[in-house]
Protein backbone atom coordinates (compact mmCIF):
# COMPACT_ATOMS: atom_id res chain seq x y z
CA UNK A 1 0.00 0.00 0.00
CA UNK A 2 1.63 3.80 -0.87
CA UNK A 3 1.89 5.75 1.49
CA UNK A 4 -0.57 8.50 -0.14
CA UNK A 5 -3.11 5.85 -0.31
CA UNK A 6 -2.88 4.83 3.54
CA UNK A 7 -2.99 8.42 4.39
CA UNK A 8 -6.35 8.56 1.80
CA UNK A 9 -7.64 5.89 3.66
CA UNK A 10 -7.00 7.05 7.36
CA UNK A 11 -8.27 10.06 6.32
CA UNK A 12 -11.79 8.68 4.58
CA UNK A 13 -11.97 6.53 8.30
CA UNK A 14 -12.23 9.89 9.52
CA UNK A 15 -14.93 10.37 7.42
CA UNK A 16 -13.84 12.68 5.29
CA UNK A 17 -15.63 12.33 1.66
CA UNK A 18 -13.30 14.47 -0.25
CA UNK A 19 -10.38 11.95 0.73
CA UNK A 20 -12.38 8.83 -0.34
CA UNK A 21 -13.41 10.28 -3.63
CA UNK A 22 -9.25 10.93 -4.13
CA UNK A 23 -8.96 7.14 -3.46
CA UNK A 24 -11.55 5.79 -5.53
CA UNK A 25 -10.30 7.82 -8.69
CA UNK A 26 -7.32 5.12 -8.30
CA UNK A 27 -10.15 2.13 -9.06
CA UNK A 28 -13.35 3.83 -10.23
CA UNK A 29 -12.93 2.51 -14.36
CA UNK A 30 -11.98 -1.02 -12.87
CA UNK A 31 -15.12 -1.27 -10.65
CA UNK A 32 -17.08 0.44 -13.07
CA UNK A 33 -16.21 -1.61 -16.37
CA UNK A 34 -16.59 -4.86 -14.09
CA UNK A 35 -20.01 -3.68 -13.56
CA UNK A 36 -20.53 -2.93 -17.21
CA UNK A 37 -19.33 -6.28 -18.38
CA UNK A 38 -21.54 -7.51 -15.50
CA UNK A 39 -25.12 -6.20 -16.18
CA UNK A 40 -24.30 -4.80 -19.80
CA UNK A 41 -26.29 -1.32 -19.33
CA UNK A 42 -24.41 2.04 -18.56
CA UNK A 43 -26.73 3.35 -16.41
CA UNK A 44 -27.35 0.24 -14.36
CA UNK A 45 -23.38 -0.36 -14.46
CA UNK A 46 -23.21 3.27 -12.77
CA UNK A 47 -25.78 2.61 -10.09
CA UNK A 48 -23.95 -0.35 -9.52
CA UNK A 49 -20.75 0.68 -9.15
CA UNK A 50 -21.75 3.48 -7.28
CA UNK A 51 -23.49 1.09 -4.64
CA UNK A 52 -20.06 -0.65 -4.43
CA UNK A 53 -18.34 2.97 -3.67
CA UNK A 54 -21.30 3.37 -0.79
CA UNK A 55 -21.14 0.16 0.76
CA UNK A 56 -16.92 0.99 0.64
CA UNK A 57 -17.21 4.05 2.33
CA UNK A 58 -19.86 2.93 5.15
CA UNK A 59 -17.10 -0.20 5.88
CA UNK A 60 -13.93 1.80 5.31
CA UNK A 61 -13.66 2.16 9.27
CA UNK A 62 -13.78 -1.66 9.30
CA UNK A 63 -10.66 -1.52 6.97
CA UNK A 64 -7.75 -2.92 8.86
CA UNK A 65 -4.84 -2.97 6.33
CA UNK A 66 -4.97 -6.88 6.46
CA UNK A 67 -4.86 -6.89 2.68
CA UNK A 68 -4.33 -4.55 0.20
CA UNK A 69 -7.14 -1.85 -0.63
CA UNK A 70 -8.21 -3.11 -3.79
CA UNK A 71 -8.59 -6.85 -2.76
CA UNK A 72 -10.88 -5.15 -0.03
CA UNK A 73 -13.10 -3.48 -2.47
CA UNK A 74 -13.36 -6.53 -4.30
CA UNK A 75 -14.90 -8.51 -1.94
CA UNK A 76 -17.60 -5.65 -1.45
CA UNK A 77 -17.54 -5.20 -5.45
CA UNK A 78 -18.70 -9.09 -5.32
CA UNK A 79 -21.15 -9.00 -2.58
CA UNK A 80 -22.71 -6.21 -4.15
CA UNK A 81 -23.11 -8.10 -7.27
CA UNK A 82 -24.55 -11.47 -5.82
CA UNK A 83 -26.97 -8.92 -3.91
CA UNK A 84 -28.14 -7.46 -7.08
CA UNK A 85 -28.32 -10.84 -8.93
CA UNK A 86 -30.18 -11.89 -5.62
CA UNK A 87 -32.78 -8.92 -5.52
CA UNK A 88 -33.81 -9.07 -8.90
CA UNK A 89 -34.35 -5.51 -9.41
CA UNK A 90 -32.41 -5.44 -12.88
CA UNK A 91 -33.06 -7.35 -15.65
CA UNK A 92 -30.16 -7.78 -17.93
CA UNK A 93 -31.31 -5.48 -21.00
CA UNK A 94 -29.97 -5.82 -23.90
CA UNK A 95 -27.91 -2.41 -25.04
CA UNK A 96 -28.73 -1.92 -28.68
CA UNK A 97 -26.05 -0.57 -30.58
CA UNK A 98 -27.11 1.97 -33.45
CA UNK A 99 -25.12 1.50 -36.26
CA UNK A 100 -25.24 3.79 -39.41
CA UNK A 101 -23.37 3.45 -42.09
CA UNK A 102 -22.31 7.32 -43.16
CA UNK A 103 -21.11 7.72 -46.87
CA UNK A 104 -17.77 9.75 -47.00
CA UNK A 105 -18.78 13.23 -47.67
CA UNK A 106 -21.14 13.19 -44.37
CA UNK A 107 -17.52 11.94 -42.77
CA UNK A 108 -15.50 14.60 -44.66
CA UNK A 109 -18.20 17.13 -43.83
CA UNK A 110 -18.24 16.66 -40.15
CA UNK A 111 -15.74 17.83 -38.22
CA UNK A 112 -16.15 15.84 -35.48
CA UNK A 113 -16.04 12.54 -36.81
CA UNK A 114 -12.73 10.45 -36.93
CA UNK A 115 -10.93 9.51 -40.14
CA UNK A 116 -13.02 6.70 -42.30
CA UNK A 117 -10.17 4.20 -41.32
CA UNK A 118 -10.91 5.09 -37.25
CA UNK A 119 -14.97 5.10 -38.05
CA UNK A 120 -14.10 1.52 -39.46
CA UNK A 121 -12.28 0.27 -36.39
CA UNK A 122 -14.97 2.13 -33.68
CA UNK A 123 -17.31 0.46 -35.81
CA UNK A 124 -15.86 -3.17 -35.93
CA UNK A 125 -14.65 -2.96 -32.24
CA UNK A 126 -18.72 -1.82 -31.53
CA UNK A 127 -19.94 -4.95 -33.03
CA UNK A 128 -17.33 -7.11 -31.44
CA UNK A 129 -18.41 -5.69 -28.19
CA UNK A 130 -22.03 -6.51 -29.40
CA UNK A 131 -21.26 -10.29 -30.29
CA UNK A 132 -19.37 -10.55 -26.79
CA UNK A 133 -21.81 -8.84 -24.55
CA UNK A 134 -24.76 -11.19 -26.52
CA UNK A 135 -22.54 -14.37 -25.91
CA UNK A 136 -21.89 -13.27 -22.16
CA UNK A 137 -26.21 -12.25 -22.18
CA UNK A 138 -26.16 -16.19 -22.50
CA UNK A 139 -24.46 -17.09 -19.44
CA UNK A 140 -26.31 -16.91 -16.30
CA UNK A 141 -24.97 -13.88 -13.65
CA UNK A 142 -23.02 -16.32 -11.52
CA UNK A 143 -21.24 -17.57 -14.25
CA UNK A 144 -20.53 -14.19 -16.07
CA UNK A 145 -19.37 -12.88 -12.59
CA UNK A 146 -17.16 -15.68 -12.27
CA UNK A 147 -15.87 -15.24 -16.03
CA UNK A 148 -15.00 -12.16 -15.06
CA UNK A 149 -13.15 -12.54 -11.84
CA UNK A 150 -11.36 -14.93 -13.81
CA UNK A 151 -10.37 -12.91 -17.19
CA UNK A 152 -10.57 -9.78 -15.75
CA UNK A 153 -9.17 -9.57 -12.26
CA UNK A 154 -7.36 -12.75 -12.52
CA UNK A 155 -8.37 -14.70 -9.56
CA UNK A 156 -7.41 -18.01 -9.44
CA UNK A 157 -10.22 -20.67 -8.86
CA UNK A 158 -9.97 -21.23 -5.59
CA UNK A 159 -10.55 -17.42 -4.33
CA UNK A 160 -13.52 -17.42 -7.06
CA UNK A 161 -15.08 -20.21 -5.22
CA UNK A 162 -14.53 -18.83 -1.74
CA UNK A 163 -15.45 -15.43 -3.22
CA UNK A 164 -18.85 -16.43 -4.56
CA UNK A 165 -19.61 -18.83 -2.51
CA UNK A 166 -19.73 -22.25 -4.53
CA UNK A 167 -17.26 -24.97 -5.19
CA UNK A 168 -14.13 -24.69 -7.31
CA UNK A 169 -15.68 -27.22 -9.99
CA UNK A 170 -18.55 -25.17 -10.78
CA UNK A 171 -16.32 -22.14 -11.01
CA UNK A 172 -14.31 -24.07 -13.38
CA UNK A 173 -17.05 -25.13 -15.02
CA UNK A 174 -18.58 -21.57 -15.76
CA UNK A 175 -14.92 -20.05 -16.82
CA UNK A 176 -15.32 -23.21 -19.56
CA UNK A 177 -18.71 -22.41 -20.54
CA UNK A 178 -18.56 -19.09 -20.80
CA UNK A 179 -15.46 -19.56 -23.33
CA UNK A 180 -17.27 -21.68 -25.06
CA UNK A 181 -20.40 -19.57 -25.66
CA UNK A 182 -17.91 -16.90 -26.83
CA UNK A 183 -16.29 -19.37 -29.10
CA UNK A 184 -19.56 -20.21 -30.33
CA UNK A 185 -20.76 -16.62 -30.72
CA UNK A 186 -17.52 -14.56 -32.23
CA UNK A 187 -17.01 -18.11 -34.43
CA UNK A 188 -13.28 -17.55 -34.71
CA UNK A 189 -11.11 -18.16 -37.32
CA UNK A 190 -6.98 -19.53 -36.42
CA UNK A 191 -6.18 -17.81 -39.08
CA UNK A 192 -8.10 -14.61 -38.27
CA UNK A 193 -6.96 -13.78 -35.01
CA UNK A 194 -7.88 -10.23 -34.51
CA UNK A 195 -11.37 -10.28 -35.77
CA UNK A 196 -14.06 -13.28 -36.69
CA UNK A 197 -15.75 -14.34 -39.95
CA UNK A 198 -19.01 -13.43 -39.17
CA UNK A 199 -18.42 -10.08 -38.52
CA UNK A 200 -15.79 -9.53 -41.66
CA UNK A 201 -18.67 -10.47 -43.93
CA UNK A 202 -21.38 -8.14 -42.62
CA UNK A 203 -18.66 -5.22 -42.94
CA UNK A 204 -18.07 -6.25 -46.39
CA UNK A 205 -21.95 -6.43 -47.11
CA UNK A 206 -22.23 -3.18 -45.01
CA UNK A 207 -19.87 -1.68 -47.18
CA UNK B 1 2.16 -40.69 -24.39
CA UNK B 2 0.33 -37.66 -25.80
CA UNK B 3 -3.32 -36.79 -24.60
CA UNK B 4 -5.26 -35.31 -26.55
CA UNK B 5 -8.23 -35.39 -23.74
CA UNK B 6 -5.64 -34.75 -20.70
CA UNK B 7 -4.08 -31.75 -22.57
CA UNK B 8 -7.15 -29.52 -23.75
CA UNK B 9 -8.27 -29.35 -20.07
CA UNK B 10 -4.61 -27.31 -19.48
CA UNK B 11 -5.33 -25.38 -22.80
CA UNK B 12 -7.93 -22.75 -20.95
CA UNK B 13 -5.53 -22.19 -18.54
CA UNK B 14 -2.82 -21.99 -20.90
CA UNK B 15 -4.99 -19.35 -22.86
CA UNK B 16 -5.63 -17.53 -20.12
CA UNK B 17 -1.83 -17.12 -19.16
CA UNK B 18 -2.50 -19.11 -15.65
CA UNK B 19 -0.35 -21.68 -16.16
CA UNK B 20 3.10 -21.86 -14.62
CA UNK B 21 5.96 -20.75 -16.57
CA UNK B 22 7.65 -24.36 -16.10
CA UNK B 23 4.56 -26.27 -17.10
CA UNK B 24 4.33 -23.63 -19.97
CA UNK B 25 7.54 -25.04 -21.60
CA UNK B 26 6.18 -28.76 -21.35
CA UNK B 27 2.99 -27.77 -22.89
CA UNK B 28 4.31 -25.89 -25.70
CA UNK B 29 6.61 -29.02 -26.14
CA UNK B 30 2.98 -31.64 -26.12
CA UNK B 31 1.30 -28.81 -28.54
CA UNK B 32 4.73 -29.31 -30.66
CA UNK B 33 3.69 -32.79 -31.07
CA UNK B 34 -0.30 -32.87 -31.71
CA UNK B 35 -1.87 -30.18 -34.61
CA UNK B 36 -5.24 -31.05 -32.76
CA UNK B 37 -4.55 -29.21 -29.52
CA UNK B 38 -2.40 -26.94 -31.58
CA UNK B 39 -5.41 -25.54 -33.07
CA UNK B 40 -7.25 -26.32 -30.29
CA UNK B 41 -5.00 -23.61 -28.47
CA UNK B 42 -5.02 -21.13 -31.73
CA UNK B 43 -9.16 -21.01 -31.27
CA UNK B 44 -9.35 -20.22 -27.11
CA UNK B 45 -6.15 -17.71 -27.71
CA UNK B 46 -8.02 -15.55 -30.51
CA UNK B 47 -11.55 -16.07 -28.82
CA UNK B 48 -9.94 -14.50 -26.01
CA UNK B 49 -8.20 -12.11 -27.15
CA UNK B 50 -10.94 -11.04 -29.33
CA UNK B 51 -13.51 -10.89 -26.35
CA UNK B 52 -10.35 -8.55 -24.49
CA UNK B 53 -10.49 -6.20 -27.63
CA UNK B 54 -14.29 -6.02 -27.44
CA UNK B 55 -14.29 -5.36 -24.17
CA UNK B 56 -11.77 -2.74 -24.11
CA UNK B 57 -13.55 -0.54 -26.55
CA UNK B 58 -16.82 -0.23 -24.17
CA UNK B 59 -14.67 1.55 -22.00
CA UNK B 60 -16.38 4.96 -21.63
CA UNK B 61 -14.69 8.29 -22.91
CA UNK B 62 -12.51 10.43 -20.82
CA UNK B 63 -15.16 12.85 -20.54
CA UNK B 64 -17.24 10.43 -18.87
CA UNK B 65 -15.26 10.73 -15.56
CA UNK B 66 -16.24 14.03 -14.17
CA UNK B 67 -19.35 13.59 -14.26
CA UNK B 68 -19.47 10.65 -12.44
CA UNK B 69 -17.02 11.61 -9.78
CA UNK B 70 -19.57 14.55 -8.85
CA UNK B 71 -22.24 12.04 -8.48
CA UNK B 72 -20.58 9.72 -6.44
CA UNK B 73 -19.39 13.04 -4.30
CA UNK B 74 -23.01 14.02 -4.44
CA UNK B 75 -24.43 10.38 -3.01
CA UNK B 76 -21.74 9.95 -0.75
CA UNK B 77 -22.62 13.38 0.89
CA UNK B 78 -26.02 12.08 1.04
CA UNK B 79 -25.30 9.43 2.51
CA UNK B 80 -23.47 10.40 4.88
CA UNK B 81 -25.83 13.22 5.33
CA UNK B 82 -28.90 10.73 5.50
CA UNK B 83 -26.60 8.89 8.37
CA UNK B 84 -25.94 11.76 10.55
CA UNK B 85 -29.63 13.02 10.53
CA UNK B 86 -30.69 9.70 11.69
CA UNK B 87 -28.57 9.37 14.35
CA UNK B 88 -30.03 12.28 15.29
CA UNK B 89 -33.33 12.33 14.85
CA UNK B 90 -34.40 9.34 13.89
CA UNK B 91 -37.88 9.61 12.54
CA UNK B 92 -39.26 9.29 8.54
CA UNK B 93 -36.91 7.36 6.09
CA UNK B 94 -34.18 8.35 8.70
CA UNK B 95 -35.84 6.34 10.97
CA UNK B 96 -36.44 3.41 8.43
CA UNK B 97 -32.90 3.54 7.35
CA UNK B 98 -31.63 3.46 11.37
CA UNK B 99 -34.48 0.66 12.19
CA UNK B 100 -33.19 -1.42 8.96
CA UNK B 101 -29.80 -1.10 10.11
CA UNK B 102 -31.12 -2.37 13.71
CA UNK B 103 -32.73 -5.08 12.21
CA UNK B 104 -30.00 -6.15 10.12
CA UNK B 105 -27.23 -5.37 12.55
CA UNK B 106 -24.89 -8.54 13.61
CA UNK B 107 -22.64 -9.33 16.28
CA UNK B 108 -20.08 -11.86 16.37
CA UNK B 109 -20.66 -14.42 19.20
CA UNK B 110 -18.89 -17.58 19.92
CA UNK B 111 -21.29 -20.58 19.05
CA UNK B 112 -21.18 -22.12 22.60
CA UNK B 113 -22.45 -18.80 24.19
CA UNK B 114 -24.88 -18.00 21.47
CA UNK B 115 -26.17 -22.14 22.05
CA UNK B 116 -26.21 -21.26 25.37
CA UNK B 117 -27.99 -18.74 25.01
CA UNK B 118 -30.99 -19.80 22.85
CA UNK B 119 -31.36 -23.32 25.56
CA UNK B 120 -31.67 -20.17 28.17
CA UNK B 121 -34.46 -19.17 26.42
CA UNK B 122 -36.21 -22.05 25.57
CA UNK B 123 -35.68 -23.04 29.02
CA UNK B 124 -37.43 -20.03 30.09
CA UNK B 125 -40.17 -19.63 27.59
CA UNK B 126 -40.95 -23.83 28.46
CA UNK B 127 -41.06 -22.56 31.85
CA UNK B 128 -43.74 -19.86 31.69
CA UNK B 129 -45.58 -22.17 29.54
CA UNK B 130 -45.76 -24.68 32.50
CA UNK B 131 -46.48 -22.40 34.96
CA UNK B 132 -49.48 -21.17 33.33
CA UNK B 133 -51.09 -24.71 32.60
CA UNK B 134 -50.59 -25.12 36.21
CA UNK B 135 -52.05 -21.91 37.32
CA UNK B 136 -54.99 -22.68 35.18
CA UNK B 137 -55.85 -26.17 36.35
CA UNK B 138 -56.19 -25.20 39.93
CA UNK B 139 -59.44 -23.43 41.73
CA UNK B 140 -59.38 -19.63 42.09
CA UNK B 141 -59.56 -19.33 46.04
CA UNK B 142 -57.47 -17.87 48.28
CA UNK B 143 -54.94 -19.37 50.14
CA UNK B 144 -56.07 -21.67 53.30
CA UNK B 145 -55.23 -20.97 56.53
CA UNK B 146 -53.56 -23.81 58.37
CA UNK B 147 -54.82 -23.69 62.50
CA UNK B 148 -53.23 -26.40 64.62
CA UNK B 149 -55.32 -27.41 67.81
CA UNK B 150 -54.54 -30.17 69.91
CA UNK B 151 -57.70 -32.18 70.78
CA UNK B 152 -57.98 -34.94 73.28
CA UNK B 153 -59.45 -38.16 71.76
CA UNK B 154 -60.30 -40.28 74.66
CA UNK B 155 -59.28 -44.15 73.88
CA UNK B 156 -61.67 -46.53 74.93
CA UNK B 157 -59.81 -49.61 75.78
CA UNK B 158 -62.17 -52.22 75.56
CA UNK B 159 -61.39 -56.02 77.10
CA UNK B 160 -63.44 -59.02 76.37
CA UNK B 161 -65.53 -59.87 79.56
CA UNK B 162 -65.49 -63.79 79.47
CA UNK B 163 -68.03 -65.48 81.91
CA UNK B 164 -67.45 -69.15 83.14
CA UNK B 165 -70.50 -70.40 84.45
CA UNK B 166 -70.18 -73.24 86.86
CA UNK B 167 -72.63 -75.87 87.08
CA UNK B 168 -73.63 -77.61 89.99
CA UNK B 169 -73.30 -81.28 89.68
CA UNK B 170 -76.05 -81.56 92.63
CA UNK B 171 -79.03 -80.52 90.43
CA UNK B 172 -81.76 -80.73 92.92
CA UNK B 173 -79.82 -78.75 95.31
CA UNK B 174 -79.09 -76.02 92.98
CA UNK B 175 -82.94 -76.52 91.83
CA UNK B 176 -84.16 -75.88 95.00
CA UNK B 177 -81.75 -73.13 95.38
CA UNK B 178 -83.06 -71.62 91.83
CA UNK B 179 -86.65 -71.92 93.56
CA UNK B 180 -85.67 -70.31 97.02
CA UNK B 181 -83.97 -67.34 95.28
CA UNK B 182 -87.27 -66.82 92.93
CA UNK B 183 -89.67 -67.05 95.60
CA UNK B 184 -87.56 -64.37 97.67
CA UNK B 185 -87.36 -62.62 94.42
CA UNK B 186 -91.48 -62.76 94.13
CA UNK B 187 -91.72 -61.67 97.34
CA UNK B 188 -89.57 -59.15 97.88
CA UNK B 189 -91.29 -57.85 94.60
CA UNK B 190 -94.80 -57.91 95.67
CA UNK B 191 -93.34 -56.30 98.79
CA UNK B 192 -92.31 -53.68 96.67
CA UNK B 193 -95.74 -52.97 94.94
CA UNK B 194 -97.43 -53.18 98.17
CA UNK B 195 -95.36 -50.31 99.48
CA UNK B 196 -95.50 -48.15 96.01
CA UNK B 197 -99.44 -48.60 96.44
CA UNK B 198 -99.70 -47.60 100.08
CA UNK B 199 -97.49 -44.51 99.47
CA UNK B 200 -100.06 -44.08 96.77
CA UNK B 201 -97.44 -43.96 93.68
CA UNK B 202 -97.99 -44.24 90.22
CA UNK B 203 -96.74 -47.66 88.22
CA UNK B 204 -93.69 -46.80 86.69
CA UNK B 205 -93.62 -45.28 83.18
CA UNK B 206 -91.46 -44.28 80.77
CA UNK B 207 -93.52 -40.54 79.93
CA UNK B 208 -91.11 -37.70 80.67
CA UNK B 209 -87.99 -39.80 79.99
CA UNK B 210 -84.80 -38.22 78.48
CA UNK B 211 -82.13 -40.02 77.51
CA UNK B 212 -78.90 -38.24 78.55
CA UNK B 213 -76.81 -36.72 76.64
CA UNK B 214 -73.52 -38.98 77.21
CA UNK B 215 -73.32 -42.42 78.01
CA UNK B 216 -71.78 -44.17 80.41
CA UNK B 217 -70.06 -47.24 79.98
CA UNK B 218 -69.00 -49.02 82.93
CA UNK B 219 -66.08 -51.07 81.82
CA UNK B 220 -66.11 -54.49 83.85
CA UNK B 221 -62.67 -55.28 84.52
CA UNK B 222 -61.15 -58.72 85.56
CA UNK B 223 -63.06 -62.20 85.58
CA UNK B 224 -64.95 -64.47 87.17
CA UNK B 225 -60.90 -65.91 87.43
CA UNK B 226 -59.70 -63.81 88.82
CA UNK B 227 -62.85 -63.47 91.12
CA UNK B 228 -61.71 -66.58 92.38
Amino acid sequence: MSSIEDELIKRAQTGDTDSFCLLARGYQRRIYLLALHYCHNPEDAEDLSQDVWLKAYQAIGSFRGESTFYTWLRKITINCFLNHERSGRRQWRGQTTNIEFLGVESIESEPRLMSLADSETSLHNRMLAETVMQALSELTPSQRLIFLLKHHEEMTYEEIAKAVGCSTGTAKKSVFRAVSKLRQHLNVDVQSPTGFRALQAKIEIGV
Amino acid sequence: MHNCKALRETLLEMALDKVAPDQNQLLSAELERCGACRKEYALLRNALRVTDQAMQSTAPAENFWPGYNIRLRQRLQDDSAVVSRSAAHPSGPGMLIWLRQLVTASVAVPVPLASAVVLLFVFSIASVIYSRRASTALPATSSPTVITRTVEVPIIQEKPVIRVVYVERDRRAARATAMQRRAERNLATSVATRRNQADGNAPVSLVGFKPANDARLTIIKGSYRDDK
